[in-house]
């Protein structure tokens, strides 16, 4: 992460006193932080944690990327979205609480769909992408675009009590079409507790600010299973696939 | 010997269980042990671990005691007694 001649404030100071007391974190760290623009694809179930958290963190600039309303039957999940937000747009509610929680970021909501034809302009100065998705076909346009760019594309899924989470680093890990080459059918409908996204969207800030500050081990060409109903955690090696049409160049 | 099968998302509903003890010979191996499988729970079952030229869909894990086939023998894994045995879905909700 390139580091900038970034100012922390007296106020700065004292609300990331906490995370600062880390090793290997200190003013560098949180100046990273704060340098730092981070999109977070999908305002739901991932989303809202993972931007929670990115925000309480002081990552300077978020984008939160969603085309869609909050509605009822999300309320159980995307914590973010409450009884009166139900018909609002939810990167514009979500980017209004970040913004709550921490005025000393900025917060920029974009109520759009991710296309191939967007894409280019929506990620073109991001440090790192979080994926908050709930369908294959974006996850892979945003997986070809960062393999492109070559920037970091946090991947995460869920389904009921169960997810996985890998760490995308162009060049250094697979890609997802590398552990995917042909694409699982999309599911419509599944059925999700809230604290299943909650698990995997803090595992996935995990990995961003680890990116971003410099610490820590990053889940490079590991795959991260749980099975939260077993209570069952493993982390498996995933290989590139050395003819993988989208990154095997890198 | 019996080994455990450990099932998520659709193959859970496939088979109604999370996980079930199966009885299978001495020495079975992980491709033979989806046969076994395929026979009991049929078409279902077959059409997800399956794909049309009869192959392993290639975006499914497999397992053995936590560990991926890769890393061991392929399909061709022999399980021992106790063994744990699991399909991983990668899911795509958010």
């Amino acid at each position: 992460m390139k580091r900038t001649q970034t100012y922390l404030s007296k106020t700065e100071l004292e609300r990331y006193n906490r995370q600062m007391l880390l090793p290997n974190w200190g003013t560098d760290g949180q100046k990273r932080l704060k340098s730092a623009k981070v999109i977070v694809a999908g305002a739901g179930g991932l989303g809202c944690p993972a931007s929670l958290y990115l925000a309480a963190a002081g990552v300077g600039k978020l984008t939160i990327i969603d085309k869609d309303k909050f509605e009822l039957s999300n309320l159980n999940r995307q914590i973010l979205g409450w009884q009166g937000d139900i018909g609002c747009f939810k990167a514009e509610v979500v980017a209004e609480k970040l913004i709550a929680l921490n005025p000393e970021i900025k917060v920029h909501p974009l109520v759009i769909e991710i296309t191939e034809e967007n894409i280019s302009e929506l990620i073109q100065d991001a440090d790192i992408i979080v994926d908050a998705l709930d369908n294959w076909k974006t996850r892979f346009i945003i997986n070809a675009e960062c393999v492109r760019r070559e920037i970091p594309f946090i991947h995460a899924g869920i389904s009921g009590l169960y997810g996985q989470m890998m760490t995308i680093i162009p060049g250094k890990s697979p890609c997802l079409l590398c552990l995917l080459p042909k694409t699982p059918k999309e599911t419509s409908k599944f059925p999700v507790l809230g604290v299943t996204p909650a698990v995997f969207a803090s595992l996935q800030v995990m990995e961003t600010i680890k990116l971003i500050v410099g610490f820590g081990e990053i889940l490079i060409r590991k795959m991260l299973l749980f099975d939260i109903e077993s209570m069952n955690f493993t982390v498996i090696n995933v290989e590139r696939n050395p003819e993988c049409p989208i990154c095997a160049h890198l | 010997m019996k080994v455990t099968m450990r099932f998520f998302t659709i193959l859970k509903d496939i088979t109604q269980k999370n996980k079930e003890e199966i009885e299978v010979p001495h020495a079975t191996t992980v491709e033979e042990l989806m046969l076994l499988l395929s026979e009991k729970y049929g078409h279902q079952f077959k059409s997800y671990v399956y794909n049309q030229n009869g192959q392993m869909k290639p975006y499914l894990q497999f397992l053995v005691n936590w560990i991926n086939i890769t890393a061991l023998h392929g399909f061709k894994t022999r399980l021992k007694e106790q063994d744990e045995i699991a399909i991983i879905p990668p899911v795509s909700g958010g």
